[in-house]
């Protein structure tokens, strides 16, 4: 169904919006709390609270894009499940990935400006400045948490290439906020 | 600030960014039943295959004539002269190719040229020489010359991927294999081997901190000899 259709019957308070929704993008969202969590049974957890949470917010959003819309919920929900169970435990990549992007927190010699808003801004243009490849392997990394491995059978590239492309987007990363003033 | 205020505020990223990077469809849900069927599979999967392989290698192997070297590079149709002096088994563990002439720590009478020099990738396969039958050596040209900018800098790696600026290109045979050969001006050729004299063959140069396989031959000729960077498998 497309996605005007199932956005239109969360409005209408149908609940085929969320079977609609399940029926579509119920992996997608899968993926994602998989990624995070590392855990099957919390990632169907997740993707079930995930429609709650649309059930909820649409109305009043009218989301134009319902896939990224999921996602970011998605991403959001499993990030807090993850922070609120024992990291160490688990199978995921999450605390790797939170390991790598520690490396980009700038050292020093930096005013503290940065609030949410202004970092989420700056790392929106940083993500918009980068070559097309590095960018989508960026963020397929730290926005859908994937696996390395994943991410290489992806795009038909060797580990190492999205290992060093990621390292490299790291370094430019802390170079870039740094620049901008965000410190630790 | 923390890994984990970024990984947050990622979250904002703009839609069409992180649609951009979504997984394909072909993704599934995993659970461990299924990655530990799916290993096996793999796992069987790659056992058949090094057998084969193993077969294969003894019907289809053949050892590197040395004729290979002997001449040099010539092409004097098309101005190239180049001189292979002579030929030294690589030693670097990860690969079992030649190298002509290892002069990585060197430099030609003390200098390197001051007005560029040539660079060369192979670009064809030879079935005599078993390390480029592998799938991984069919790469597209582009695709190779930007893998070899790549492992070098970053700021290379933007002149190899836009080589209409950069390099007259050409093709040459070597030894029955189609390669192209570049003229590098020289602000390229300084770096190209400044970063060849850096890391040494399959150290830093293209091993930056993880195994490099790029499955390309790679020359860089300073006029009259040869610097050859690496065959890698």
């Amino acid at each position: 169904m497309d996605d005007k259709l199932i956005i239109d019957l969360y409005w209408q308070r149908s609940e085929r919006a969320i079977s609609e929704t399940d029926e579509k993008y119920s992996r997608f969202c899968h993926y994602i709390a998989y990624n995070i969590l590392g855990d099957d049974e919390d990632s169907k957890e997740i993707v079930n609270e995930v429609y709650l949470k649309a059930w909820n917010t649409i109305p009043p959003n009218r989301p134009g894009i319902l896939k990224s819309y999921l996602g970011m919920i998605c991403r959001q929900l499993a990030i807090n499940r993850y922070q609120a169970k024992n990291a160490q435990k688990r199978k995921a990549d999450t605390p790797i990935v939170l390991d790598e992007l520690g490396e980009c927190i700038p050292d020093k010699g930096c005013e503290e400006v940065g609030d949410g808003f202004a970092l989420r801004d700056a790392l929106s243009r940083f993500v918009a400045s980068l070559p097309v490849r590095a960018r989508r392997i960026f963020v397929r990394r730290y926005w859908y948490a994937a696996p390395v491995s994943d991410i290489a059978r992806e795009y038909s590239v060797k580990e190492s290439y999205v290992t060093v492309s990621l390292l490299r987007t790291r370094r430019k990363l802390k170079a870039f906020l740094e620049k901008e003033g965000f410190a630790v | 600030m923390t890994g984990n205020d970024l990984l947050l505020a990622l979250g904002g990223l703009d839609e069409s960014v992180v649609l951009d990077a979504a997984p394909s469809e072909k993704y599934k849900k995993r659970s461990a039943g299924q990655i530990g069927k799916w290993t096996v599979a793999a796992s069987f999967c790659l056992m058949l295959s090094l057998a084969l392989a193993l077969m294969l290698s003894k019907l289809i192997f053949q050892p590197i004539p040395d004729g290979a070297t002997a001449g040099g590079v010539q092409a004097p149709d098309k101005g190239y002269t180049f001189n292979i002096n002579e030929r030294v088994d690589c030693t670097c563990g990860e690969c079992f190719f030649v190298i002509n002439n290892i002069c990585l720590t060197s430099t030609v009478n003390g200098q390197l040229a001051d007005n560029g020099g040539y660079l060369i990738l192979e670009a064809e396969a030879s079935t005599n020489h078993h390390w480029l039958t592998s799938s991984d050596i069919l790469l597209g040209f582009d695709k190779t010359v930007k893998n070899v900018g790549y492992v070098f800098d970053e700021a290379l790696s933007e002149k190899f991927s836009d080589t209409k600026n950069v390099f007259d290109r050409d093709t040459i045979e070597i030894n029955g294999r189609v390669s192209y050969i570049f003229k590098l001006d020289n602000e390229t050729y300084q770096e190209l081997v400044a970063a060849v004299l850096d890391g040494g063959h399959g150290e830093n140069v293209f091993n930056p901190g993880v195994s490099w396989c790029g499955g390309f031959c790679l020359y860089i000729f300073d006029f009259d000899d040869i610097y050859i960077v690496s065959d890698y498998q």
